[in-house]
């Protein structure tokens, strides 16, 4: 089985393996990293893009043009790939979502609304093969519920709390694979190991996330 | 009215020996007459009334000629017509010597040549739909020595050799791998020049780096990694395709002496203790107790078990005319570079009739024959200035000065663009590109080549569209010429060269897991993306594919 990747930045990447390696046994090579990545050259660098063409937009732009996606869809690989869909609500607002009440059903609301706006950007219900990563309101909320920080989705600024959680006094977080890799370690674990944590089983979207993945991907495994 | 026809017959003969590949020498008018009067054509027969018999040169073949196409040859013209024409049709097997009587000699008044069955059978259909179908069939039975077996290797299943600890490859017949830099490609295509090494019992620093092995310390050949219980074998099985049951071949390679870098590693399924001869055993193991009882030698554990061990005499000279055995022992992986191909440093690898290296060139390629050589000429559209390959067997073009250096290659080519009194330029002189792809077109088409083998990072030199349309040519001459390879390359204009809707054609991804363990996995696309709307090697650099650093 292999698993493809599209997130707004390396180190979301690495959280979201060390949970799908932990839940499902597949290892480094069964993961492909689709995005984020450099999309331009040392030239266009040097004329003023971005070096890394990540972050909300281009999750947003990739789901519409579907360069990525299709590349790695029209692999046959045993008819058992996933694609993992990568976003951070932080930056919602400017997207065609109403408003929803911070309020108990705000998590779920805001990652079905999410859900249905990634099937209209594909054009196509891609459900079945799509994992959906919709962290509320960044990665770094999940990494705060494993460091027992309870409704760590009403951080305002989960990375800021991140930092302040780790002890991050002088050096600030910067964010990267390797370090989110190791700092994300714990949600390497199986299915029944994460829903035993009741700071992981109190954050919906991470919750939400896990429940997709014991649903989609691992009955593959044991038919496998 | 008359000549006319006797022109136009000997036109078309001259046509057929051209077709045949003849070289244009051996178009001449003598040779059009020979071929005429060995099939027994006349001006108004049509050739697929030719018949063979059995000829005198100046009693059937001259008298043919002169009564038939209104020759005036002399006898004493019989030497011409044995010298320019019959020796090259028994070279290119168009005609036989002898063949109601072969112990006659070359001298004798009886001596006599027929067609072969083989060219009139071909000349037989020439002017119909089938002429090009006979002139291919020809060109591939002619020489015995380029008949095909279609033996493939399918599967390799490797334990325990250095990167990969547990990994199985389905090949295809004409395989690419890709991956990061030390992922382990190089290691795959090592392990099957391991098996081919034991199984002649050549397993040694010399064995393997002959087949372009990196050899090692016995505890860094076999797999090593950290919370893990290193092996004390490296295990190796393959499984060939015949047209029977699969062939299977298992090896459990390991060091006689572990402690010794140099050590020869022996093949537990070659040499099983209850295979050896008692007798055998009994008489090393007396040796040995006399050198402990004269305290001649120091001898441990390792060093009795490996005496025990040694290989006999008998056992040494396995056979190669299996052709598994044939196929694992040949094999070898080639990794050019250009001062080799160009000649201009001594030969390093003893590996014949081409080196590892690109070593060997322009020889293999002056013995080519005729069949081969056609082949080759295709090498000429990939280069716009390229005119002609030329061998110089003699080296005389050494003493026009065309080759000041220090190069020992024979090997020159023309420019079509240079001045004709001053266009000839030696492998010495020549872009390395033409070199690089001169190589491996020979590699692919030789007959004296292995029939399976390795190429690291093909890529090498090369433009890359050359390096799509090489592939794509290297990937057809796989099929025509029974090769099977394993390549690598880390540029993504060799994988558009690959049909991976064809079976036969492979791209595999070679990676490290979480452990390190070198891990490889085919990529294939659905059917139903016949029409994908990107080349392979922009999906690569995507890293759609994988086998890119993702960490940065």
């Amino acid at each position: 089985m292999i698993i493809g990747i599209i997130s707004e930045g390396h180190s979301d990447r690495a959280v979201i393996v060390n949970i799908l390696s932990g839940m499902t046994g597949l290892t480094n090579e069964s993961f492909i990293a689709l995005l984020p990545q450099y999309k331009y050259d040392a030239t266009d660098i040097a004329g003023g893009r971005n070096e890394i063409h990540g972050g909300w937009n281009a999750v947003k732009d990739e789901c519409n043009k579907r360069i990525f996606i299709d590349d790695f869809l029209m692999q046959d690989i045993d008819d058992e790939n996933f694609l993992v869909i990568h976003f951070d609500t932080a930056e919602s607002a400017q997207y065609p979502i109403g408003h929803i009440n911070k309020d108990g059903i705000y998590c779920s609301t805001m990652r079905e609304q999410m859900i249905i706006l990634i099937k209209e950007w594909l054009k196509e219900d891609l459900s079945d093969k799509i994992l959906h990563a919709i962290a509320i309101e960044e990665t770094e909320a999940w990494m705060l519920s494993l460091n027992k920080i309870k409704n760590s989705w009403k951080s305002a600024n989960p990375k800021r709390k991140l930092e302040f959680t780790l002890n991050y006094k002088t050096d600030k977080l910067e964010p990267s694979y390797d370090l989110y890799k190791k700092l994300s370690l714990g949600l390497k674990e199986s299915y029944a190991v994460l829903k035993s944590n009741q700071f992981i089983i109190d954050d919906p979207s991470l919750n939400a996330f896990l429940d997709e993945i014991a649903e989609k991907v691992i009955p593959k495994l044991v038919n496998a | 009215m008359m000549t006319q026809k006797i022109d136009s017959k000997i036109e078309e003969a001259q046509n057929i020996l051209a077709e045949l590949g003849l070289k244009k020498q051996h178009h001449n008018r003598i040779c059009a007459l020979t071929l005429l009067a060995l099939s027994s054509i006349k001006p108004d027969d049509k050739w697929q009334d030719a018949k063979k018999s059995s000829q005198i040169i100046s009693k059937d073949i001259i008298e043919f000629v002169n009564k038939e196409y209104l020759a005036d040859y002399q006898p004493n013209t019989r030497e011409s017509f044995r010298k320019n024409a019959l020796k090259p049709f028994l070279d290119y097997n168009i005609a036989l010597l002898n063949p109601d009587d072969p112990s006659l000699s070359l001298t004798s008044s009886k001596t006599h040549y027929a067609l072969s069955d083989l060219a009139l059978n071909t000349i037989l259909a020439y002017n119909t739909d089938n002429w090009d179908f006979a002139v291919k069939e020809f060109k591939l039975k002619q020489f015995p020595e380029n008949s095909i077996d279609g033996i493939l290797l399918k599967t390799i299943n490797i334990n325990s050799y250095k990167s990969i600890l547990d990994d199985k490859i389905e090949l295809g017949r004409f395989n690419v791998f890709i991956g990061e830099n030390g992922s382990g490609k190089s290691n795959i295509l090592e392990s099957l020049a391991a098996i081919g090494a034991v199984k002649t019992d050549d397993f040694t620093y010399d064995g393997l780096s002959s087949r372009g092995v990196r050899f090692a310390r016995p505890d860094l050949m076999l797999s090593s990694f950290l919370n893990a219980k290193q092996e004390d074998s490296i295990k190796i099985s393959l499984e060939f395709n015949t047209e029977e049951a699969p062939k299977i071949f298992e090896s459990t390679i390991y060091p006689a002496n572990k402690n010794d870098i140099y050590t020869r590693w022996v093949d537990e399924n070659k040499y099983p203790l209850e295979g050896i001869d008692r007798d055998l055993i009994k008489s090393k193991i007396k040796q040995i107790i006399d050198e402990i009882n004269n305290n001649t030698n120091e001898l441990s554990v390792d060093n009795v078990l490996n005496r025990l061990l040694e290989p006999s005499e008998s056992n040494t000279s396995d056979s190669i005319s299996d052709p598994y055995q044939k196929m694992l022992t040949e094999y070898a992986i080639f990794d050019l570079n250009t001062r080799s191909l160009r000649g201009v440093t001594p030969s390093e690898s003893r590996k014949t009739p081409l080196g590892l290296n690109g070593e060997g060139l322009d020889l293999l390629i002056s013995s080519f024959n005729a069949y081969e050589r056609d082949f080759l000429t295709q090498c000429e559209e990939f280069f716009k200035w390229l005119d002609e390959i030329i061998t110089d067997k003699d080296d005389k073009n050494k003493s026009l000065g065309l080759k000041p250096g220090r190069s020992t290659s024979t090997l020159y080519f023309t420019d079509r663009f240079m001045l004709k009194k001053n266009n000839i330029l030696s492998a010495e002189n020549s872009n390395e590109g033409i070199l690089h792809v001169l190589f491996y077109l020979a590699l692919f088409i030789s007959n004296k080549t292995p029939k399976l083998f390795a190429i690291d990072n093909i890529e090498t030199a090369l433009n890359p569209r050359l390096c799509q349309r090489l592939v794509m040519e290297l990937a057809k001459l796989s099929e025509l010429r029974d090769k099977q390879v394993l390549i690598t390359t880390h540029n993504p204009a060799v994988l558009d060269g690959l049909n991976l809707f064809d079976e036969s054609q492979r791209l595999f991804v070679v990676s490290r897991n979480s452990s390190g363990h070198t891990i490889t996995r085919r990529v294939r696309f659905k059917e139903s993306f016949k029409d994908k709307p990107f080349k392979i090697s922009e999906m690569w650099m995507r890293g759609s594919l994988g086998g890119v650093p993702d960490n940065f």
